[in-house]
């Protein structure tokens, strides 16, 4: 409880001092609009040649990149400022978060909201909703609130990944490679339904960089296409792997954290 | 001959900087490898599933995408020149920039190129070499078109410095770029081919995107890479880049005569 009190009153703050770059503040959230809107034209020209990919016609991948965004802005919102781990790590700032009697973690994700990534969720949804209409898709209640866990979980896996990778950086000094680099592969493969990269691939962001929990599964269950996992099973495990994977983040966290020692300055 | 020493710090700088994590290092590398490896696959699965829509063979297309991807690591279109400057502008050591003796727009230019040339010897190189053993992709046709290529692409990245410096000046007054950076790239991956080539584009986008110099950046050399644009041709977009660094440079120094005048430095 303490602790939420405490991330509401980091938030308020971090919002004031974003909101000190009037310009650039508004030109961002103008910017990732245009940002995704670039992403759905090119994917609607690709899929203007070719009515599917891998078997998924155009309202189905739509459905798939959609989720991605929504999950991913969700993420982005609150944990945008762990990209900073290393930097703090670097040059021992973190010390300023050690001595505060709140949680690190907590004040790290106070840091930053990042306002932004609002615009990631409302497109992301918006493209839900009109690729619902456009399949003809009819949810009971249960399906709805289904989604919505989905949504959730997906975005817990990309806390989970990303506080993991930044993590990092209590090992190996620098983290960014670890991120950006799992980041930008991630969207270029979120873009399409992961069967379409064969077989290790699935494997890859199965278990090892679990991407495809993401969006890929929770799609599979939402449209009914269960079937195309390497296992049946598979996609319905798409909440547990939201919880494992946040949980092996903080722990990657928590054991970064207790081995580091202050450059001092 | 100055240039070439101070460039030769830079590189030098750069390897070390690139290559002193090991760790690190070693998931970059593997990163680009991925990556190609990712657009290799999904221009492979695109191409069977319609050969008709492509006025490319497989060979050629798989081709852009992968050395697409090792462009985009190291021509510096996502943290070049405009995030020096504005990282330079929020830290207020631009200060220490400014009173080297040395034209700043120049010193920028010269840190930037190094840092490209290092990322493209410790990483784009070793990855791009696994790639062409691994992946079925080519080199250019004949040795002209890789010269063509070569050109091409040196002209690309005078265009992206232009670019980029216009968008770092921004900075100066709004004193972060985050917004305006996803905007800026949201325009180069639309319109620069890096993604989607623009003969997939529906004819008034392709239109747009043939006026504007975004195209410059990737499109331009890939065409010219994969054979795609040959002879006579190849005169014509070499020229359109030309004339784009022209402006864009021509702006660059104009821009920088107003900026400097009014630049505030913050904190320090």
């Amino acid at each position: 409880m303490r602790n939420l009190r405490h991330y509401w009153r980091f938030v308020r703050i971090g919002f004031a001092s974003q909101a000190q770059y009037g310009v650039d503040f508004f030109i961002g959230a103008f910017g990732v609009v245009l940002l995704n809107l670039v992403d759905l034209v090119l994917l609607g020209v690709l899929l203007q040649r070719f009515t599917a990919i891998g078997g998924w016609n155009i309202w189905e991948i739509v459905f798939l990149f959609s989720f991605y965004l929504a999950a991913m802005g969700l993420q982005n919102i609150f944990t945008v400022h762990l990209g900073q781990i290393e930097a703090y790590v670097q040059d021992g700032t973190l010390d300023q978060f050690l001595v505060r009697p709140s949680s690190p973690l907590i004040q790290l994700m106070g840091r930053e909201i990042n306002h932004g990534n609002i615009t990631h969720v409302v497109t992301g949804v918006a493209g839900i909703v009109v690729a619902y209409g456009r399949l003809g898709l009819h949810w009971t209640f249960a399906e709805g609130v289904l989604a919505v866990v989905l949504l959730v979980c997906g975005a817990l896996v990309l806390v989970g990944l990303v506080l993991g990778l930044c993590s990092l950086a209590f090992w190996t000094i620098r983290s960014r490679e670890f991120l950006y680099g799992t980041l930008q592969i991630q969207e270029v493969v979120q873009h399409y339904p992961v069967h379409i990269f064969g077989r290790w691939f699935q494997v890859l962001v199965t278990g090892v960089l679990p991407f495809a929990f993401i969006n890929y599964y929770p799609t599979l269950v939402l449209l009914g296409r269960t079937g195309e996992a390497m296992h049946p099973l598979l996609p319905w495990l798409s909440p547990l792997a939201g919880v494992l994977v946040l949980l092996g983040g903080i722990a990657v966290w928590k054991l970064g954290l207790s081995r580091y020692q202050s450059t001092g300055s | 001959m100055k240039i070439l020493r101070v460039m030769r710090g830079f590189i030098r700088q750069g390897i070390q900087v690139k290559t002193t994590y090991g760790m690190a290092y070693a998931m970059r590398l593997v990163n680009v490898f991925v990556k190609m490896v990712a657009f290799y696959v999904l221009w492979s699965v695109l191409y069977e599933s319609a050969p008709g829509a492509f006025p490319v063979s497989q060979v050629e297309m798989v081709t852009y995408g992968a050395v697409s991807v090792m462009l985009g690591e190291f021509i510096q279109w996502w943290d070049g020149p405009h995030f020096y400057i504005i990282t330079q502008i929020r830290r207020g050591t631009i200060t220490s920039d400014l009173v080297r003796p040395v034209y700043f727009p120049f010193q920028v230019f010269s840190r930037c190129l190094g840092e490209s040339l290092a990322e493209f010897i410790t990483v784009v190189f070793p990855a791009a070499l696994v790639a062409y053993l691994v992946l079925p992709i080519s080199l250019p046709a004949t040795l002209t078109q890789g010269l063509y290529f070569a050109l091409s692409l040196v002209q690309s990245y005078l265009i992206l410095f232009g670019l980029n410096c216009l968008v770092g000046f921004i900075g100066f007054y709004t004193l972060s770029l985050r917004g305006i950076q996803h905007a800026y790239h949201g325009l180069i991956m639309l319109l620069s081919g890096a993604w989607v080539p623009l003969w997939f584009f529906p004819s008034w986008l392709r239109q747009v995107a043939e006026i504007l110099p975004f195209r410059g950046l990737f499109f331009t050399p890939l065409s010219i890479y994969i054979g795609e644009l040959q002879g006579q041709s190849i005169a014509g977009t070499l020229l359109s880049q030309t004339i784009w660094i022209v402006i864009l440079l021509l702006g660059v120094g104009l821009a920088w005569r107003v900026v400097h005048s009014r630049l505030v430095v913050q904190g320090g």
